[in-house]
């Protein structure tokens, strides 16, 4: 496997000259500023360099390249594979609702007997995440492992893009399936949020709305915890989200405050929470949060093992975690590639949700978590 | 670096983050600056985690604090209200309940034992009250120790009654009661006892009206008895004076009817012949009659002797044959005898048996016209003593299924009427069953109305050891 970072700046171009290694396998992974909407002739002489190449990508909320991160920029992995295959796959969504059909449409394009992975980049605010997990996951075996992310659009939630084989769209889903018994592929994902205080149950709940806790309004429990903390919310609303548990307490999926209503003492989140949902609130510590990173980077050096060569580590990191951390976010994906493998490079971007199997086996959509995909052939 | 024991992941990440690799080697002062900013933002942090966590633990405390209090009073009026429906049904009984420790003190007692004891509630919670009572248990002539009762009753775990126990009241007269000590059990030990007192004045009143009432009814059953042997008595005499002139007309009119013969005079038979012939038939019925009633009477008076002798059935049949031949004729009928030739001799009263058999086939003639009567004598060898049965079969007017039931008792005959159609004192069948009972043996009665009857006399070929006196 050939690799090859390269940077776009919307003020300074390239970094360096695209190198020429254009084939059928290989593939191009572009994240990029939302600003390259109106601006795609950096995207044009990409397609012009790889004309054979798949080329896929999505806008950010930020973009990552080894230890910075950088906005109004592009952010660019090329892979020469020599022995995998690689196959692209893309499908509009509709709607929301749809998102689990088309979860379903792609893994059953892309499945086969030496799948080892498939990367996926949606659309960041038209799609159900954890429904376009559900889709992928119900039609795979247990083994393959998936991991992507949702475009960002910077902090503002407008409107995002992703690159169907190097063309820029919206309202769609884009995924690549890597296959070969010499490719290897890890994973790690953690979030770093503490839970604390018991264990709750939503007993009023309506789509994204939380409105009562154990019978109890759920703004004024929040600010019964939070004291004068509280004060701050919604804006310090990042820092304490709000843990879904499952059957048994450790998957934990979070979900984010993003606005409160005094009127109803009601919170509003970022993506659904299930009426009898058994809940718990957690909090944000900087150090816990950038140890998350560092665990991540840990877990995915693990899942993919020893081995030579180069090695590429696609960080997906929450926007949330990038507004918890401001001034402090370099230091999570410093933190990632002090415990990847050494020469292990690296590029990524802020997300509005990242996917991959939590801890091991089934798929996921978290919220505010570092999730890593580790590649390497050899 | 990273693998130092004493420096804590986060300084390490920290130190690496401002490059500092030597430990041992002080940093540029700007780096050392950054540092200290660095170290004083993890201490902030965790300054804040520990507000958020110990108002958590604040929070957590005063609610599990709440849970508490609410168990706790919950579970309170649960136990309130659980003792106040146990006391309502304490107090409701009728029964006196005393609850003692295991010495014997009591510890509370309910309405209805303050009411039989006479005091109230504070004169005895507190003191010993068994020496207040009598233990006596039912039919029991020793008197029961009520401290060793109490003792023995915890110590087998079981409970015990005293149903003639008697409670003794000052200046009040005694009171009958059945006392019930019962062990009072918590867990797996005797903690007290419960003392149950029951009045049994009621019951042993009404014992004592039961008792009033039995002999009352003892002494008119021996009345009655009396009454009624003194009338067989009477009868026996009065049948055994009447048999002395009966026997007079008959053996007179006997001798008339021989006088009559000796004349050979048919003017002389035809004036007074006939006369003779019917005085001497009523006389004879007659006698027949008083004879039945004195048996009944002796029977009756229980003076009715059993004289057991062996003799031979063949010879006993030919005499009732010669004796019951002549009234078969006169109805017309086909008499025969037949007899096992295994029954010979026989152990018993042949002046009972033969009078028993000439009842039934007495009645076998009264009741066949133009029939068929046979007799027959087998002999049942089954298991047990062998017995003879003598089978009188008859093609009679039989026997309504109705009236069986009452056929052998005394003055029974089938309808009123009968007896004015038949005659006879409806004695003989009752005569016939105490005989054969006398005997050792029975009589047993099959009929169908309008075909005819079956009666069968069995009897012990061994008489049985005399019971009766």
């Amino acid at each position: 496997m050939e690799l090859a970072l390269v940077r776009h700046e919307l003020s300074a171009g390239w970094s360096q000259e695209l190198p020429a290694v254009d084939s059928a396998s290989t593939l191009v992974i572009v994240f990029g500023a939302p600003e390259y909407r109106d601006d795609s002739r950096a995207l044009a002489e990409l397609r012009d360099a790889y004309p054979q190449a798949t080329i896929i990508g999505c806008s950010t909320s930020g973009e990552i390249f080894d230890t910075k991160i950088y906005d109004e920029s592009l952010a660019v992995a090329i892979l020469r594979f020599r022995d995998a295959r690689i196959r692209h796959v893309a499908a509009p969504i509709a709607s929301a609702n749809e998102s689990a059909a088309t979860g379903a449409s792609i893994a059953e394009a892309l499945v086969d007997d030496d799948l080892k992975g498939i990367f996926v980049l949606s659309d960041g605010l038209q799609v159900n995440g954890s429904e376009l997990v559900r889709g992928l996951a119900s039609k795979l075996p247990a083994e393959v492992v998936v991991t992507g992310g949702l475009a960002g659009d910077g902090p503002r939630f407008e409107e995002t893009w992703i690159l169907n084989n190097g063309e820029l769209v919206s309202g769609m889903v884009t995924a690549v399936g890597l296959y070969g018994e010499r490719l290897h592929l890890g994973h790690g994902s953690k979030g770093g949020w503490d839970p604390f205080g018991p264990r709750r149950q939503v007993t009023r709940a309506e789509g994204n709305v939380l409105y009562e806790l154990d019978g109890r309004p759920a703004l004024a429990l929040y600010k019964e915890y939070l004291g004068e903390r509280a004060d701050g919310l919604p804006a310090t609303g990042l820092l304490f989200p709000l843990a879904l548990l499952g059957e048994g307490d450790e998957r934990l999926i979070v979900r984010t405050i993003l606005g409160v209503d005094e009127e109803h003492s009601s919170l509003t989140f970022a993506g659904d929470i299930p009426s009898g949902a058994r809940v718990q609130l957690m909090k944000a510590n900087f150090d816990r949060l950038i140890e998350g990173a560092e665990e991540a980077g840990e877990g995915a050096s693990a899942t993919l093992g020893a081995g030579e060569g180069p090695c590429l580590a696609l960080a997906i990191s929450c926007v949330g975690r990038r507004l918890v951390l401001a001034a402090r976010t370099e230091e999570e994906v410093e933190a990632t590639l002090d415990v990847l493998p050494p020469g292990c490079a690296q590029i990524g971007f802020y997300s509005y949700g990242e996917i991959s199997p939590y801890a091991s086996g089934h798929c996921e959509l978290h919220n505010q978590t570092m999730t890593l995909t580790t590649i390497r052939e050899g | 670096m990273k693998d130092s024991p004493d420096i804590h992941r986060t300084l390490a990440r920290q130190l690496r983050r401002l490059g500092i690799r030597d430990l041992d080697q002080a940093p540029p002062p700007e780096v050392w600056r950054d540092l200290l900013a660095m170290i004083s933002r993890t201490y902030a942090s965790a300054e804040e985690d520990r507000y958020l966590l110990e108002r958590s633990l604040d929070i957590s405390s005063r609610e599990m604090e709440e849970l508490n209090d609410n168990l706790r009073r919950s579970s309170e009026t649960r136990v309130a209200v659980e003792r106040d429906r146990l006391s309502s049904i304490v107090e409701a009984l009728d029964d006196g309940l005393c609850v003692l420790n295991t010495s014997g003190v009591v510890q509370r007692l309910n309405g209805a034992a303050q009411r039989l004891l006479g005091v109230d509630a504070e004169a005895v919670v507190g003191t010993k009250i068994f020496d207040r009572f009598i233990f006596r248990g039912e039919g029991a002539k020793e008197i029961a120790d009520p401290d060793l009762s109490l003792a023995a009753i915890l110590r087998l775990g079981q409970s015990m009654r005293f149903d003639s126990s008697v409670l003794l009241r000052k200046g009040r007269p005694p009171r009958e009661l059945a006392c019930t000590l019962s062990p009072l059990i918590a867990g797996e030990s005797c903690i007290g006892a419960v003392f149950l007192l029951h009045d049994m004045t009621a019951v042993r009143r009404s014992e004592m009206e039961l008792r009033q009432l039995a002999d009352a009814l003892r002494t008119a059953r021996d009345k009655a008895l009396d009454a009624n042997r003194a009338k067989s008595s009477f009868l026996a005499n009065i049948s055994h004076e009447l048999r002395t002139p009966l026997n007079a007309i008959i053996g007179y009119s006997e001798l008339i009817s021989e006088e009559i013969e000796e004349f050979h005079d048919s003017s002389l038979d035809e004036a007074i012949g006939e006369d003779n012939r019917r005085i001497h038939q009523a006389a004879d019925h007659l006698l027949h009659l008083i004879n039945d009633v004195l048996d009944v009477s002796k029977i009756e008076a229980g003076k009715m002797q059993v004289e057991i002798i062996p003799f031979e059935v063949p010879e006993l049949l030919a005499a009732v044959s010669a004796v019951i031949e002549p009234l078969m004729n006169q109805g017309g009928n086909q008499f025969s005898v037949a007899c096992d030739p295994q029954v010979r001799e026989l152990r018993s009263d042949r002046t009972k048996l033969k009078q028993a058999l000439f009842n039934l086939l007495s009645n076998a003639a009264k009741f066949t016209h133009e029939g068929v009567v046979r007799l027959n004598v087998t002999l049942e060898a089954r298991g047990g003593a062998p017995h003879v049965i003598f089978a009188v079969r008859d093609t009679g007017i039989g026997i309504p299924p109705e009236k069986l039931r009452d056929l052998f008792n005394a003055f029974t005959q089938v309808d009123a009427s009968t007896s004015r159609v038949y005659g006879g004192t409806g004695l003989g069948l009752t005569i016939t069953r105490e005989f054969c009972r006398m005997l050792g043996g029975d009589v047993e009665v099959e009929s169908v109305l309008g075909k005819g009857s079956v009666f069968r006399i069995r009897l012990p070929v061994e008489p049985p050891a005399p019971k009766r006196t």
